[in-house]
């Protein structure tokens, strides 16, 4: 089989604020085409990582490649093959959405008519078309976040950095934005994707690396992950009047290693088995428990890293 | 690359509407309150006003006196207002300050409330008149006797005599060195010029900040591109430039409309004007490179070195530049806005350049020494935090 290739490797990357180890000799690859998920709660190391890469940032050792060539800030050609869709909206507030767009697409393409061209896909992928002459403070939230994406992608690049593009954006303008995300996607390019909301990543990325305090916590595919977790399903039922024996008897149940009590609610976590609701539902009969609603889960990106780290992602 | 920046540049500082007010409207709005303000000054200070007074003819007295009132209350270039009433209206007027004064046919009097440059005026007129008629009867006199042996020759001789006494010879001839006005008021709308183009630090000090990547998202998606910084900086001074000389440009216009005299030597203004936007834009380049300040604060840190430099250079206290000038004249040699007001000065002044091209390059070299400092600053490609 092949040897896919990279689109970015970084080695032992170290990055230090005065005292603060932001990147502690973080590795990363990225393999060209995939959407790459760098998933990791706010202060791990995200946009420190996309900032070195962009040679924004300088930092104090490691090695960081482009698509096999070394990154620096004159690397202009590797540059002209770059997006970069910030965190924080990044346009000018006294151009229109079409100026925007143009303005950044000009510092990549030269070419008028072929800048022209790629100015109104960029608008029309972002559904834009009837804003092009708005101001940006005339838009809202979901649709600056749009003009944003436009900036980053309308010179056709062929690695895409998104930085939490998502952040303080309604649920449809978040959708509209990961389909638009795949989509880049489909028509070839490679995507780094860095967020600290799981369910994004989840639903998005190929291959996900979970980072706290610049470091590589765990990577692979979002079942790579999901395995190293012990836990296969969690069961949350709400129950009245449940006593502390009765409480144990679950705890004896097979393949259940935790259960605890949260607002009402008894929440049974397992590490394997089948029918283990059924199982549950049975007990709850047989000691005649009243009970109210039922869910089961199964295990998420943040169980993993509950597991790893011992805290939530969302801490 | 050059062009589409420039371009989005231009785009970009005329629809800056903080920029936009302090580089267009504000010199304007300045000059159209000083206008208002000065305009009234300088027609007391400056021009010469008809003398309102009450003359009180007297009954059979000769009619040299009435007439030679009248007729200087005459023309386009009259010196008095003459009003001929009776005593009694004429004391009146002159209670309620109506005239400055009362002539008297009889015996030729002249009455004022008080002294001043009016009452001086008229009592050289007063005085004037008499020795004229002193000297006219006298003459009148010897001639009558005169008639008796030649009446023939006499009455020519007489009339030339009249006309020699009338006549002022001007012994000296009036050259103007320059053509601009060296009226002292033109100095406040000097300093206007100063100040707006001070104020044009403004809009440098936006745009140098859209450049920093430590200055906001903006200036880090603008760091990652593959332009090289010092194009942009380049492009987007040149951009600022000619804007900032076009507000110049229009406010030098308006104050030509307000009817202010800058003489005909255009090119020479536009020179300073063009080296006065330079530092402003400068300055403001220098503040938006300062590091770890807000851009609130860099505004209030333009708005102070604008103010201050005006001031010094006599914007809102007259006599001010004048001081420093006794006693620290090396602040009124490196003060942009002095050295912008002193140009104007020495064009409406002098009759040579020396003045305006020692300020002009002063005004260049601290543009330039201003703007080596700010790249320095902000020339790096990597930075240590964000």
């Amino acid at each position: 089989m092949a040897e896919k290739k990279l689109a970015i490797k970084v080695n032992g990357l170290v990055k230090r604020y005065k005292e603060l180890l932001a990147l502690d000799h973080f590795d990363l690859e990225v393999e060209e085409g995939e959407i790459f998920g760098l998933l990791g709660p706010n202060g791990s190391g995200k946009s420190t990582t996309m900032n070195c890469i962009l040679s924004l940032l300088s930092y104090d050792s490691g090695e960081i490649e482009v698509f096999g060539q070394k990154m620096n800030p004159d690397s202009y050609d590797l540059k002209r093959r770059i997006g970069v869709v910030m965190q924080n909206v990044a346009v000018f507030n006294e151009l229109t959405v079409y100026e925007n767009v143009d303005y950044f697409c000009g510092l990549y393409v030269t070419d008028k008519n072929l800048r022209k061209q790629y100015v109104e896909e960029a608008i029309a992928f972002v559904g834009l078309e009837d804003y092009k002459k708005f101001l940006p403070k005339k838009l809202s939230g979901g649709l600056l976040r749009r003009l944003n994406i436009a900036c980053g992608i309308a010179h056709k690049p062929e690695l895409i950095f998104f930085d939490e593009p998502t952040v303080a954006v309604d649920p449809q303008s978040r959708n509209n934005i990961l389909e638009g995300i795949q989509k880049l996607n489909e028509q070839g390019a490679t995507i780094v994707y860095t967020s600290h909301y799981m369910e994004e990543v989840e639903q998005l990325c190929n291959r996900i690396l979970i980072m706290d305090k610049g470091r590589k916590v765990a990577q692979g595919t979002k079942d790579e992950l999901k395995q190293m977790s012990k836990n296969t399903e969690t069961i949350r039922v709400e129950v009245f009047g449940i006593t502390e024996e009765q409480v144990a008897q679950f705890k004896g149940l097979a393949h259940i290693y935790d259960v605890q009590m949260e607002d009402g609610f008894m929440k049974l976590s397992f590490d394997g088995g089948s029918h283990n609701l059924i199982r549950i539902m049975e007990l709850l009969k047989n000691e005649d428990i009243k009970y109210g609603r039922v869910t089961s889960e199964l295990p998420t990106l943040n169980d993993v890293f509950l597991e790893i780290t011992g805290k939530e992602l969302r801490d | 690359m050059f062009g589409h920046i420039f371009k989005n540049a231009i785009k970009v500082a005329v629809r800056e509407k903080t920029s936009l007010f302090w580089s267009f409207i504000f010199p304007i709005v300045l000059a159209t309150f000083m206008f208002i303000a000065f305009g009234n000054i300088m027609e007391k200070d400056e021009l010469f006003h008809e003398i309102p007074v009450a003359f009180v003819k007297e009954e059979g007295a000769s009619l040299g006196l009435s007439y030679m009132l009248e007729a200087m209350g005459e023309g386009e270039e009259a010196m008095l207002s003459v009003q001929t009433v009776t005593a009694e209206e004429a004391q009146k007027l002159l209670d309620d300050k109506k005239v400055e004064g009362i002539i008297y046919e009889d015996g030729c009097k002249l009455v004022v409330l008080k002294e001043s440059m009016n009452s001086t005026i008229l009592e050289e007129i007063l005085l004037l008149y008499k020795q004229n008629e002193t000297v006219m009867m006298d003459m009148l006199a010897s001639s009558t006797m005169q008639l008796a042996e030649d009446a023939a020759s006499v009455p020519g001789d007489l009339e030339e005599l009249v006309k020699g006494m009338t006549e002022r010879a001007t012994y000296y001839k009036e050259v103007h060195f320059t053509e601009g006005s060296q009226n002292k008021y033109y100095n406040y709308f000097y300093a206007i010029f100063a100040m707006s183009c001070l104020f044009a630090s403004f809009s440098a000090m936006s745009s140098i900040g859209r450049i920093q990547a430590d200055c906001g998202a903006l200036g880090m998606r603008r760091n990652m591109v593959p332009t090289h910084k010092m194009l942009t900086i380049v492009a987007e001074f040149t951009a600022l430039l000619l804007i900032q000389f076009l507000a110049e440009v229009i406010a030098l216009g308006y104050m030509a409309l307000l009817g202010m005299d800058f003489g005909s030597r255009i090119p020479f203004i536009l020179l300073i004007l063009f080296f006065g936007v330079s530092i402003g834009l400068a300055i403001g380049t220098i503040v938006g490179s300062v590091k770890k300040i807000p851009e609130a604060g860099k505004v209030g840190i333009c708005v102070a070195v604008g103010m201050v430099l005006s001031v010094l250079a006599d914007l809102c206290v007259g006599g001010l530049k004048h001081q420093l000038e006794l006693h620290a004249p090396i602040i009124n040699r490196i003060n942009p806005a002095a050295l912008i007001t002193d140009s104007f000065y020495s064009l409406g002044v002098y009759d040579d350049y020396g003045v305006l091209f020692r300020n002009v390059a002063t005004l260049g070299i601290e543009t330039v020494i201003l703007l080596v400092i700010a790249y320095l600053m902000v020339k790096k490609s990597r930075y240590k935090e964000l």
